[in-house]
C-alpha cells in the first residue's frame, strides 16, 4: 500500500515536473545552441539503431506477411500490409522504443548523475533554472527529432519489405507497389507522425524526472536510469492503445 | 551565445533533409487525389445489405477506381452510402451500382458503377439531397450464399418429406386427386349435354348455307353456259388470228431471202479481209514494208528501241523538272533604294538546279572606256590623245547560274548581274536558314576589291522570306557624281528585305509545250536535212 501510494505520488510529481517544463519553454532565454546539441544527441545518435531496425523489421515483416498471404493468393497485398503497419503502428512505436534504450537512457544516466553530484542544485543556487535549462532542451528536441526518426523508419522499413518481397520473395513488383498504394493513405503517414509527437513528449518527460528526481549517489542513478527505460516503455504502449482506442471509433 | 558546433548542426541539418524527402516523397506516392471537395462530389444510396463495405471501400467503372465510400450510416432498416465520386465522372439519376466481391475468399467488396445515359438528370447539377442512385444491387456474399443454400436444402428436405406422406396416403391425398378427377369428369359430361342443343344448331345452319348455295347454282345455270361459249369463241377467234399471222411469214420468204444472201455476202467480204490481213502479216514475218523492216530488222529495231529510250528518258526528265519563281526585293539602307529581283529556277534534281534572273541594281553599272585621237594640225606631227571615260549604265542585268547542292552546302557558279562569279549557300535549320555568299564582278574600275555579298534568307511561310545581309562587304562605302554624268555609289551597304519563291506547275507546262515544241522543230529540221 506504502507503495501503491509512493507510485501515485512519484507520478503526480512527474505531472507537475511536466507542466512546469511546458511553462518554462514558452520563457525567455530561449538556448537554440542547447537544442540543437539535444537534437544532435537524440536524434542523430538515433539514426543508426533506428536505421538497423527499421531495415531488419521491414524485411521480416514482408517475410512473415508472405507466408500469410501467399495460403490465399495474395501475395501482392504483403507490400500493403507491411507499408500499412509500418505507418500506423510499428515505426512509431519501435522508433520511440529504441529512442528510449539509446537517447531515454542516457538522459536519465545524465540527469541522475547531475542530481547526484549537486550540479542541479548548483544551478539553482546561481539562479539558473535547471528545468529550463535541462529539460526544456531536452524536450524540444525530442519532439522535433521523433517524427523525423520515425519518417526515417518508415522509408528504410518499407524498403527492406521491398527488397525482401521481389528479391527473395519473388512477389511481382507492380501488384506490391499498387496495392501499397491502395492501402496506404497520406493520413496514415500522418497518423503515424502524429503519434510519434506525442510519443516524444511522453519519452522526453519520463526519462528527464527519472533522472532529475534520481538520488541515492551512483546506485540511485542507476535505478533512475533503469525506471526510466521501463516506465517509458510500458508509457509508450499505453499510450499508443489508448491513441488507436480513441481514433478507432472515429472510422479511421 | 555560444557558436552551434557545425559538425552536429551539419548531422542534424542532413537527417531532417532526408527525412523530409522521404516524407514528400511517400506523400506523393500516396496521395490519389481526386476526391477532395473541389475534385469530387457525393452521392448517396441505400443498400439493404452494406456487408463488405467499408469507409474508403471503392467504386470503379471498368475496373478502374472513380471514386470511394465516404460514409456508412444506418438509416431505418437500410444502410446509407455516401459516395465521392470523381467530377469528370458524370453519375447520372439511371446510373446503378453493383455490390460485388472480388475475392471468394476476402471479405471486402466493392461497387462497380454504371454512370447511366444522358436520358437521367446528371445527380452532380441536382440538390445534394436529391443525388440518390436508385438502382442498386447487391452481390451476394460467400456467406449469404451458404446461409441461402441452407435454406433451399431444408425446403427440400421439407417438400420431400411431404411428398412421401402423400404417396404413402397417410392424408388420402392421392384419393382426393381421383375424387377432384371424378367430379371434373362429371362436370365435363354435364358441360356437354348443356351443350347438345347448340351443336345440334350449328349443324342446322351449315346445312342451311349449302342449300342456299345449290339453288344459286340452278339459278344461273344459263349465265354459266353463256359464258363458257364465249371462252369458245375466244379461243377460235385465236385460232384465226396465229394463221393469219403464219400466211404474213410465208408471204415475206423472198425477203428472208434476200437477207440471207446479204449476210453470205458480208461473210465473203470478211474472209477476203482476213485473207488481206493474212498475206500483211506474212509480209511482215518476211521483212517486207516499213512494219516488216523494223520487226525483221535488227539494227533497225535496236535503234528504234534506243530512240523511244531516249523518248522516254527526256519525258521523264522533263515531268521530274521543277520551275521556281522566285522575286525579291531588297532596301539598300545607305543606298536608300531597292534591289530587286525575278529570276526562274529549273531542277531538274532537287540537288541541282539552274537560276535565271533579271536584276534591277539602283547602284547601275559604271564601265571604263578608253578612246584614242589622232589630231594632226598644220604641218605638226600628229598628236594622240588617249581619253578615258566611266561610263554609268542602268540597264537590268541578268545572272545565269549553275548550282549543285553537297549535303546542307550549294555550290553556284555562272554569271551573277552580268559578270562572272561563284557562290556558296549553307542550308540550316531544316533548310529554313539560308547563309549565302557571293562574290562577282571582280574587274570594276570603281573598286579595289570584287563585290562580294553576304546574307541570310529565313523562310518563315512556305513560300515567303526574309532578308538581311550586306553587299560590296570588301569596299567601303562612297558616293559622288561622275564628271558632268549621273551619281554613283559603291561600296559596303547593309540591307533587308524579302521575297517570295514559288513552284509554278502552269509554268512548268508551259515549258514541257515550249520544250516539246523546239524537240519537234528541231528533229524535223533535221529530218529535213
Amino acid at each position: 500500500m506504502q507503495k501503491l501510494l509512493a507510485a501515485f505520488d512519484d507520478f503526480g510529481q512527474m505531472l507537475f515536473f511536466g507542466l512546469d517544463t511546458l511553462r518554462w519553454a514558452v520563457r525567455r532565454p530561449f538556448r537554440p545552441n542547447l537544442v540543437l546539441q539535444q537534437m544532435a544527441a537524440i536524434g542523430v545518435g538515433s539514426v543508426f539503431i533506428v536505421s538497423t531496425t527499421a531495415f531488419f523489421s521491414g524485411m521480416v515483416l514482408a517475410l512473415q506477411a508472405n507466408y500469410a498471404m501467399r495460403q490465399l493468393g495474395a501475395e501482392g497485398y504483403v507490400g500493403g500490409s507491411v507499408a500499412i503497419s509500418l505507418a500506423r503502428e510499428l515505426s512509431p512505436v519501435l522508433t520511440a522504443l529504441f529512442v528510449i534504450g539509446r537517447s531515454g537512457s542516457a538522459i536519465a544516466t545524465e540527469l541522475g548523475t547531475m542530481r547526484v553530484t549537486e550540479q542541479i542544485d548548483a544551478m539553482e543556487t546561481m539562479a539558473v533554472n535547471p528545468v529550463q535549462y535541462l529539460v526544456v532542451p531536452r524536450l524540444l528536441a525530442a519532439v522535433m527529432m521523433f517524427p523525423f526518426l520515425t519518417m526515417l523508419f518508415n522509408a528504410l522499413g518499407y524498403l527492406g519489405a521491398y527488397l525482401m518481397a521481389t528479391y527473395v520473395a519473388e512477389i511481382p513488383e507492380g501488384p506490391l507497389l499498387e496495392h501499397t498504394r491502395t492501402f496506404v493513405n497520406p493520413d496514415d503517414i500522418l497518423h503515424g507522425l502524429l503519434k510519434s509527437l506525442i510519443f516524444a513528449a511522453v519519452v522526453a518527460i519520463i526519462t528527464c524526472w527519472r533522472g532529475y528526481a534520481a538520488t541515492g549517489g551512483a546506485r540511485g542513478v542507476g535505478e533512475g536510469t533503469t525506471r526510466a527505460v521501463v516506465v517509458s516503455s510500458i508509457s509508450i504502449l499505453l499510450v499508443d492503445t489508448a491513441f488507436v482506442l480513441l481514433t478507432v471509433g472515429s472510422g479511421r | 551565445m555560444a557558436k552551434p558546433n557545425l559538425s552536429k548542426a551539419f548531422a542534424v541539418g542532413l537527417l531532417v533533409t532526408v527525412c523530409t524527402a522521404a516524407f514528400l516523397v511517400a506523400f506523393t506516392f500516396f496521395r490519389k487525389g481526386g476526391y477532395g471537395a473541389k475534385d469530387s462530389y457525393v452521392v448517396h444510396a441505400f443498400f439493404v445489405d452494406a456487408t463488405g463495405l467499408t469507409w474508403k471501400s471503392r467504386v470503379q467503372i471498368a475496373g478502374i477506381q472513380v471514386g470511394e465510400v465516404e460514409r456508412i450510416v444506418l438509416e431505418g432498416q437500410r444502410a446509407r452510402l455516401d459516395l465521392r465520386i470523381r467530377n469528370e465522372i458524370d453519375f447520372r439519376a439511371d446510373g446503378c451500382l453493383y455490390k460485388r466481391f472480388p475475392s471468394a475468399l476476402l471479405p471486402d467488396a466493392l461497387l462497380d458503377a454504371v454512370p447511366g445515359t444522358a436520358a437521367g438528370p446528371s445527380l452532380r447539377d441536382l440538390p445534394q439531397a436529391q443525388r440518390e442512385v436508385k438502382c442498386v444491387s447487391e452481390g451476394a456474399s460467400i456467406a449469404k450464399l451458404m446461409e441461402s443454400l441452407g435454406k433451399i436444402s431444408t425446403d427440400i428436405s421439407g417438400l420431400s418429406s411431404e411428398l412421401s406422406d402423400t404417396l404413402r396416403g397417410e392424408r388420402s391425398s392421392i384419393k382426393a386427386i381421383i375424387e377432384n378427377l371424378t367430379r371434373t369428369t362429371a362436370n365435363l359430361d354435364r358441360l356437354v349435354a348443356d351443350n347438345s342443343g347448340k351443336l345440334s344448331r350449328i349443324l342446322d345452319n351449315a346445312e342451311q348455307v349449302s342449300g342456299v348455295a345449290s339453288e344459286v347454282m340452278t339459278a344461273d345455270r344459263e349465265r354459266y353456259r353463256t359464258i363458257a361459249r364465249n371462252v369458245e369463241e375466244a379461243s377460235q377467234k385465236l385460232n384465226r388470228v396465229l394463221g393469219s399471222v403464219e400466211q404474213i411469214v410465208g408471204s415475206e420468204e423472198g425477203s428472208l431471202k434476200e437477207a440471207v444472201t446479204g449476210a453470205k455476202t458480208a461473210l465473203d467480204k470478211l474472209n477476203r479481209s482476213l485473207d488481206d490481213v493474212q498475206k500483211t502479216t506474212a509480209m511482215v514475218a518476211e521483212g517486207k514494208g516499213l512494219a516488216g523492216k523494223l520487226l525483221a530488222d535488227e539494227r533497225l529495231g535496236e535503234r528504234f528501241s534506243a530512240t523511244l529510250d531516249g523518248v522516254s528518258s527526256y519525258v521523264d526528265r522533263l515531268v521530274k523538272l521543277q520551275l521556281q519563281v522566285e522575286i525579291r526585293s531588297e532596301w539598300l539602307l545607305s543606298q536608300r533604294g531597292a534591289k530587286t529581283y525575278a529570276g526562274l529556277r529549273l531542277l531538274p534534281r532537287p540537288d541541282k538546279y539552274y537560276i535565271f534572273e533579271v536584276v534591277n541594281d539602283p547602284r547601275g553599272a559604271s564601265t571604263q572606256t578608253v578612246e584614242v585621237s589622232t589630231t594632226q594640225t598644220g604641218g605638226g606631227a600628229p598628236q594622240t590623245t588617249t581619253t578615258t571615260k566611266q561610263v554609268y549604265d542602268e540597264r537590268l542585268r541578268f545572272s545565269l547560274q549553275f548550282a549543285k547542292r553537297y549535303g546542307p552546302m550549294t555550290f553556284r557558279v555562272g554569271v551573277i548581274e552580268s559578270s562572272g562569279g561563284f557562290g556558296a549557300d549553307l542550308h540550316l535549320l531544316d533548310d529554313s536558314l539560308q547563309l549565302s555568299m557571293n562574290l562577282y564582278q571582280f574587274s570594276r574600275p570603281t573598286t579595289d576589291w570584287p563585290r562580294g555579298k553576304l546574307f541570310a534568307n529565313y523562310r518563315f511561310l512556305r513560300y515567303f522570306y526574309a532578308t538581311v545581309g550586306t553587299d560590296d562587304v570588301f569596299n567601303s562605302w562612297r558616293s559622288g557624281h561622275y564628271p558632268g554624268g549621273p551619281s554613283f555609289s559603291v561600296g559596303r551597304d547593309v540591307f533587308f528585305g524579302g521575297g517570295i519563291a514559288f513552284t509554278d506547275d502552269d509554268l512548268k507546262t508551259l515549258f514541257l509545250v515550249g520544250g516539246s515544241s523546239i524537240g519537234a522543230a528541231t528533229s524535223s529540221g533535221s529530218g529535213v536535212r
